[in-house]
């Protein structure tokens, strides 16, 4: 694959890919091919990372790892579903270099209670936490857990979108997270004119 | 069985009804006439809950003297501060055309003014209505269905949120205040088509039929059961709207005659299709006769089988005759359909003032008081023959 990279972190291999140029993003995949991922790299710099399994405390050793090799200090960290709960775990842990956190559809037990114990609350990073709204594998509403207990979460909803927003509303998916990435809170602002004949 | 009176807020002078086409210039309206229309619209609705209406029903429509409710929330919240007992129903909004938050906020308000008394049924408006706010005809069927999603999440999201659909986007929603009835109020959908049934059952709508005749709402109502069984829900009575006119005389004789000449919105909808509105393509319409089959919501199109047949279902007098004969009418209908609220009107071209009004008289006084068992009945022989 172009642009794959591979390290190895306690003896383990990790493997990434690194495309484009600009602010950082960490995008956590169980698999390095991802067309979000390629649509982003156009206005960021995109480190997709294969995760595996995605158990929290391997990732986040992991993701330390690369971010020393990489020399990369803060960035906005993305991840899809059950990787949701290792990206949670890494952004309370690492603080302030987390900039922005993008959870598309997360499976991440924090509605549920699985995951009570993940202190949400010391998120300090703006966070966009994404639902369809046919998700059948989690149901849209646990957004509002996420809106309650994270300070600067903004719960939005995909419209006709199943789990998979990715292959659901692609479009869709790039325009919200890419103004998010771009604007950070301010992305619920309509910066595109109204102007119709100037 | 329960009545519903569609408030129509009519225009109280013939002279714009004369105007050709579609839409009717606004120096027709003039304001001495337009304040009484409004006065006389809000006190026909006191009266109708007097006369013991369960609904007072408004709807929303553009540029034309016969439905002067461009904005249904605006008359709706008129008719809370007078309407004290019977539900205020809208149905309904043009969600295809309009701002859908807005909508949601609007219903609220509403819901609360009323003490908890709204209804609300969602429509997709009339392909001459598209023009009034610019949008594009092909895209209504999916920006009503999308907005129809939209306000009920709107109504019902206990923490702000952000919207990404296909026709709308917002960022930040977070309603105020809370609708009064919980989770929603009563929430209905124009089912004026095969396609529009099924949204309805998948999304827990009630369903709205207007004008079309009894075997045609017939199909409508048993494919929208039927969608409703598949998905693991039964529409009660109450969930199935029919909206048409009625002509109530003191004998039978009287009332075929005010039927032979009446035209009602048959007629006024032959009148939007010239003008402006002829720009996007209504179809031709026969009003001497009923349509034969459904056609789509706004367009009176179908689709998928209809080469002619289908089309508005704006008919005649639905039920008309005598007092005696309207609620053996009523109670054959409801066998038919299992239609649970008629929103009945009562006025209509070719018929005088008094007429009108001694239509809604006799239908208050003798033929309500008598189709309110109808459902019980149905419901009680339904359930004596499932338990045999």
């Amino acid at each position: 694959m172009k642009n794959q990279h591979i390290i190895s972190v306690g003896g383990d291999e990790l493997r990434y890919t690194d495309a484009g140029s600009g602010s950082v993003v960490l995008f956590l995949r169980p698999m390095l091919n991802n067309p979000l991922a390629d649509e982003l790299a156009v206005n960021f710099r995109v480190i997709g990372v294969e995760v595996g399994d995605g158990k929290a405390p391997k990732v986040s050793k992991g993701l330390g790892s690369l971010l020393t090799h990489l020399g990369v200090s803060r960035y906005s960290l993305i991840a899809e579903s059950e990787l949701a709960s290792a990206a949670l775990a890494h952004a309370i842990e690492s603080g302030d270099s987390v900039e922005a956190l993008v959870l598309i559809a997360p499976m991440s037990g924090v509605s549920n209670g699985a995951s009570a114990d993940l202190a949400l609350e010391d998120i300090n990073a703006p966070t966009l936490v994404l639902f369809g709204t046919r998700d059948q594998m989690v149901a849209p509403e646990s957004g509002r857990v996420f809106a309650r207990r994270i300070s600067k979460c903004f719960y939005t909803l995909v419209y006709d979108s199943g789990h998979d927003i990715a292959t659901d509303r692609p479009q869709a998916l790039c325009a919200v997270v890419g103004a998010f990435l771009k604007h950070r809170e301010k992305f619920v602002v309509q910066h595109e004119s109204s102007v119709i004949n100037p | 069985m329960k009545a519903s009176f569609f408030c129509t807020n009519s225009y109280l002078s013939h002279e714009p009804f004369e105007h050709q086409g579609w839409p009717t210039p606004p120096r027709f309206s003039k304001p001495d006439i337009s304040a009484r229309s409004a006065e006389f619209a809000l006190a026909q609705a006191q009266r109708a809950e007097e006369a013991g209406f369960d609904w007072i029903a408004c709807s929303e429509h553009h540029y034309m003297p016969a439905l002067q409710t461009a904005n249904p929330t605006i008359f709706a919240a008129a008719l809370t501060r007078v309407v004290k007992r019977a539900r205020v129903a809208i149905l309904g909004p043009l969600v295809s055309m309009t701002n859908p938050v807005r909508t949601a906020e609007e219903l609220a308000m509403l819901d609360q003014l009323s003490g908890g008394r709204l209804v609300a049924l969602f429509l997709r408006g009339t392909p001459n209505e598209f023009l009034a706010y610019g949008v594009n005809p092909e895209e209504t069927r999916a920006r009503t269905q999308e907005a129809s999603e939209l306000i009920v999440r709107a109504l019902t999201e206990p923490e702000p949120f952000g919207w990404e659909g296909r026709y709308f986007r917002f960022r930040t929603i977070a309603v105020w205040p809370r609708v009064i009835q919980q989770p929603h109020p009563p929430l209905f959908y124009s089912g004026n088509s095969i396609e529009s049934a099924t949204f309805a059952a998948e999304n827990h709508f009630g369903l709205g039929v207007s004008f079309y005749p009894p075997h045609l709402v017939a199909q409508l109502t048993s494919h929208y059961r039927n969608e409703c069984a598949k998905r693991g829900w039964r529409p009660v009575p109450d969930q199935l709207i029919y909206r048409t006119f009625v002509g109530v005389a003191e004998t039978d004789k009287e009332a075929n005659q005010m039927k032979s000449r009446f035209v009602g919105l048959g007629a006024i909808i032959a009148l939007t299709s010239r003008g402006r509105a002829s720009a996007v393509g209504l179809p031709a319409m026969d009003l001497s006769s009923a349509p034969k089959e459904v056609g789509t919501d706004a367009d009176g199109k179908n689709s998928v089988a209809d080469k002619g047949q289908a089309g508005f279902g704006f008919g005649g007098l639905q039920f008309c005759g005598s007092p005696d004969t309207v609620v053996k009418q009523i109670a054959e209908f409801h066998e038919l359909t299992g239609v649970g609220v008629l929103d009945v009107s009562f006025g209509g071209a070719g018929l005088t003032p008094e007429e009108a009004q001694r239509s809604f008289h006799l239908f208050s006084s003798e033929v309500l008081p008598r189709i309110r068992s109808i459902g019980t009945e149905t419901a009680v022989r339904a359930a004596n023959a499932a338990a045999k």
